[in-house]
């Protein structure tokens, strides 16, 4: 019933699709980093003071910090001072007026993503808010959000139209000090999305972002913030391709959460970055910050992602359950082939009373790959009644690769219910032979199994994005098990 | 000026102390490298994630330092300890008592005080070798025990022992670092009573480290009773390595000290090894109980089970930690790991860290931890009988600890047992009414 072991080679050695680099002229900084750098993005970027002196104290609290070594990754040394810290596609005039305006090269290598960004993004429905090496160069369906009254524009564009916004909630969830490479992103970061979802208002739309990393040695330092005012709603989807490259890139975001009463942030993630290759040379670093905090109370942070990329993905998306009754939700897939490393999972920090949380975590190694799961649950004195489930299975497909599992659940509170379970093991025989008894081919029996491995994730995905994670992981796991 | 800053800090202390240990030349180099090595990589911190859950603060002003010899009365041990069949082993603060021991050693058994062994031989010919604790995972505990080892006992049995081997540990204050071997000759079989108990209130420190060998078919059941008074502290380390078709089981069942950590490191070197881990920990006051247990499977077909049971009450903490790797290559093993815990009070917590490491894809791993408080559906069965809600509350509890202490199969050291945790709960008088 088993594969020949050359077929299988063939399979899993699918080159990475979306490898390709567009040459347009880029504004690059040399390589390194000190607080001329700093100030120099930050006037490159027109920013007001406080940003500045926020850049910089995160700059000086980083300078005292130590890399952390604790996850079950291992990674070259990275040498900090060989990155450039900051690229622009080069202002032709005053900066586009519409798409026609927006260099074609550009927009070609959209069209070969499949971003929606003309006619098609009416059809897909979806306002796009494409981060192209960290500069926004294009926003859609701002008028349609605008009347509801949301705001969803690059991070530069907040920080000149909403300063105020900003200033207020900045850095309030996720601090300066916070880690590494949190600390090095607020000193860096370059641009990224911003919402805000005003008192009562349902989004109109789902919200969608395509980051992409396409010059040379810079790593991405992108910064998210999204807050939803109380009683509001809002989708974000979030997708990610780059181009093939046989250096590591470093990735190092920040994504902070904000929910006020009775608000709800659903933020999903297809994460597809380049691995590596089938020798392990290359890839993405993905060390990225990920955080909501439930403020006010029956608030609700769902995250749910689905991880096939990055050579080392670093990420824990966690919700602050602060507000009574507020909930956290986190669904994840993630997947390792060949050398990829992951080191992945999610934070539930139960402050407020009947706080809620559910965790649901597949994953599935092949190859040489690691993937670890690393979740904490903890239950503060305060939240009387908290409830927690976590589930978290493991598919090993082939001998030489890990899959790990590392909770740890802290009660403090004896009327808090916590509970954990977890399972490692293989595709199950008895349900290959079944669907090889039925006629169905090795690889398809497989892609099913893994499909149903993973449907309880997702089923939260919105729809678009459940497509494409299907395809996706089809795509990676290809010809894994024999 | 800092004081903090100056004062020397436990290790540091440590030199005059080691000049008197037993053992001649040789061992005062094998302590003195031993105790450099320890002071290059200091003493265990919060930010160490092994450590991440232990207090260590207590451990600064404590003395480390081995407590002279003190002459201890035989009634009061007998007062501490039941009585089982079989041979009793003495040692007090970590060192062998010759004058306590009871019963006759069984044939097949022979037992060596490791002080009086280290007098003649080299760390390289005593007990198949003393090496030094490698670096691969943290062992300052064991690099600790080894630069202060006063005493011990090296245990090798050949053939099947039927009564149990009592072994207690009594302590009256100061620091105590014994080294326990116990060696298992192929196919032979030893049921091990180990208990801790302290003569008086004394401040205490002990770092006991224990070292299992078993050859193939050997079988060891080791049980672990800890009542260290409620000012020791004691960081307890065990390596076992199970050979093929060997089997080792541990009953642990630890109750006292004001901080009590017990680590336990199975290796299953060869097929067919198998390993248990059942553990009960029960903690008041503003104590802390810390489990550690590094699970190894490094040969195909190798299977172990781990099941612990923790109660916190009062301001206390409990921990349970517990990890399964399995190796690359081992396939066709099977590993369940299960924590289930019970939160008595509002300040008490639990923290519970059951960890997979699973390099190998032919397996079957799986593990469940779970915290909370008592069923409401079985309080309220109980409360619908017309008993009270503190008495039911306590024989709940009583039911989940009995969940281990039901593994035993010695019925005084059962019943001992039992008593122990009745004697904690309230309304112990109803309670045995029950029980």
């Amino acid at each position: 019933m088993s594969t020949k072991p050359q077929d299988l080679e063939a399979l899993v050695g699918q080159k990475y699709r979306h490898g390709f680099v567009t040459d347009i002229e880029s504004d690059t900084v040399p390589p390194g980093l000190d607080e001329d750098v700093i100030r120099l993005i930050s006037r490159k970027k027109g920013e007001p003071q406080f940003l500045l002196d926020w850049r910089l104290k995160a700059y000086r609290h980083w300078l005292t910090m130590r890399e952390p070594t604790w996850a079950h990754v291992k990674y070259a040394p990275i040498d900090y001072q060989a990155i450039s810290y900051y690229s622009a596609p080069k202002a032709k005039t005053d900066g586009p007026k519409s798409l026609d305006e927006v260099d074609p090269k550009l927009l070609a290598t959209y069209d070969k993503l499949g971003v929606p960004l003309h006619e098609r993004a009416r059809l897909a429905g979806v306002a796009v808010d494409a981060v192209f090496d960290s500069v926004s160069v294009a926003t859609t369906f701002k008028e349609r959000l605008a009347k509801a009254g949301v705001i969803f524009c690059s991070f530069s564009d907040a920080v000149r139209d909403h300063p105020a916004l900003i200033e207020q909630y900045l850095g309030t969830v996720v601090p300066h000090t916070d880690n590494f490479y949190a600390a090095l992103n607020s000193a860096v970061f370059t641009d990224g999305s911003f919402v805000y979802v005003p008192k009562g208002v349902r989004s109109p739309m789902e919200l969608s972002t395509y980051f992409r990393i396409n010059a040379a040695n810079t790593g991405q330092f992108e910064r998210t913030l999204i807050v939803a005012d109380e009683g509001s709603y809002v989708s974000y989807l979030e997708g990610c391709t780059a181009p093939q490259r046989d250096e590591n890139q470093l990735h190092a975001a920040v994504v902070e959460l904000v929910a006020l009463a009775d608000a709800q942030i659903k933020y999903s993630t297809v994460q597809n970055w380049y691995p590596g290759d089938e020798n392990g040379v290359g890839g993405i670093y993905n060390f990225v910050t990920k955080r909501g905090e439930c403020r006010g109370r029956n608030s609700k942070i769902s995250w749910t992602q689905v991880e096939t990329g990055s050579a080392i993905t670093w990420k824990y998306p966690s919700c602050v359950l602060i507000g009574d009754n507020s909930v956290g939700e986190f669904y994840s897939v993630a997947v390792a082939n060949n050398w990829q490393q992951a080191d992945t999972g999610t934070k539930m920090i139960h402050v407020g009373r009947n706080t809620k949380s559910t965790i649901v975590s597949k994953g599935i190694s092949a190859g040489h790959a690691q993937n670890a799961y690393r979740g904490l649950v903890k239950i503060l004195p305060a939240a009387e009644g908290a409830r927690n489930y976590t589930q978290c299975d493991s598919l090993l497909m082939g001998d030489r690769c890990g899959a790990h599992t590392f909770p740890y659940v802290e009660v403090r509170n004896p009327t808090a219910t916590v509970e954990h379970e977890a399972t490692t093991s293989k595709i199950g025989e008895d349900q290959l032979f079944y669907c090889l008894s039925r006629g169905i081919g090795a690889e398809d029996a497989v892609n099913m199994i893994v499909s149903g491995f993973c449907k309880e994730v997702f089923k939260e995905l919105p729809m678009e994005f459940a497509v494409e994670a299907q395809n996706l992981l089809a795509v990676s796991l290809e010809g894994s098990v024999g | 000026m800092n004081v903090a800053v100056n004062a020397p800090g436990p290790l540091t202390r440590l030199a005059p102390a080691l000049p008197g240990l037993p053992g001649g030349a040789p061992w005062d180099e094998w302590r003195g490298c031993a105790l450099a090595r320890l002071q290059a990589l200091g003493l265990p911190s919060p930010r160490d994630e092994a450590w991440k859950y232990t207090n260590l603060r207590l451990l600064e002003r404590r003395e480390l330092a081995p407590a002279p010899p003190r002459p201890v009365d035989a009634g009061a041990l007998e007062a501490l300890v039941p009585a089982l069949d079989g041979a009793r082993l003495v040692l007090v603060d970590g060192r062998v008592a010759p004058g306590l021991t009871a019963g006759v050693l069984p044939a097949g058994l022979r037992v060596t005080p490791l002080a009086t062994a280290m007098a003649t031989l080299a760390p390289e010919a005593l007990a198949g070798g003393f090496p030094l604790p490698g670096d691969d995972v943290d062992q300052r505990v064991r690099l600790l025990n080894s630069a202060l080892l006063t005493d011990g006992l090296h245990l090798q049995v050949d053939g099947e022992l039927a009564a149990p081997l009592h072994l207690i540990h009594a302590s009256t204050g100061g620091g105590a670092h014994p080294r326990v071997i116990v060696d298992l000759a192929p196919h032979a079989r030893l049921t091990l009573v180990e208990h801790r108990v302290p003569l008086g209130e004394a401040e205490g420190f002990a770092a006991p480290a224990t070292e299992i060998r078993l050859q193939p078919g050997a079988c060891l059941e080791h049980v672990r009773v800890q009542l260290a008074s409620a000012r020791e502290i004691v960081l307890d380390d065990v390596q076992v390595q199970v050979d093929r078709d060997a089997r080792y089981v541990q009953l642990g069942y630890a109750f006292g000290g004001q901080l009590a950590r017990a680590e336990t490191r199975v290796t299953l070197a060869a097929p067919g090894a198998h390993a248990e881990l059942h553990g009960l920990f029960m903690v008041d006051g503003s104590r802390q109980l810390d489990n550690r247990t590094l699970m190894t499977h490094a040969a195909p077909r190798t299977t172990s089970v781990q099941v612990f049971r923790g109660v916190a009450s009062g301001r206390a903490r409990g921990v349970y930690d517990g990890k399964i790797v399995v190796a690359p290559g081992a396939a066709k093993s099977e590993s369940s790991q299960s924590s289930r815990n019970l939160l008595l009070s509002p300040q008490a917590e639990i923290d519970s860290r059951p960890q997979l490491e699973i390099l190998t894809d032919d397996v079957k791993c799986a593990h469940g931890a779970t915290t909370g408080q008592l069923d409401e559906d079985m309080l309220f069965y109980l409360l619908s009988r017309g008993i009270d809600r503190a008495t039911a509350r306590g024989l709940l509890t009583f039911a989940f600890a009995e969940d281990v202490i039901a593994k035993l199969a010695i019925p005084t050291l059962r019943r001992s047992l039992e008593e122990r945790v009745v004697r904690g709960l309230p309304d112990a008088e109803l309670i045995r009414e029950f029980v």
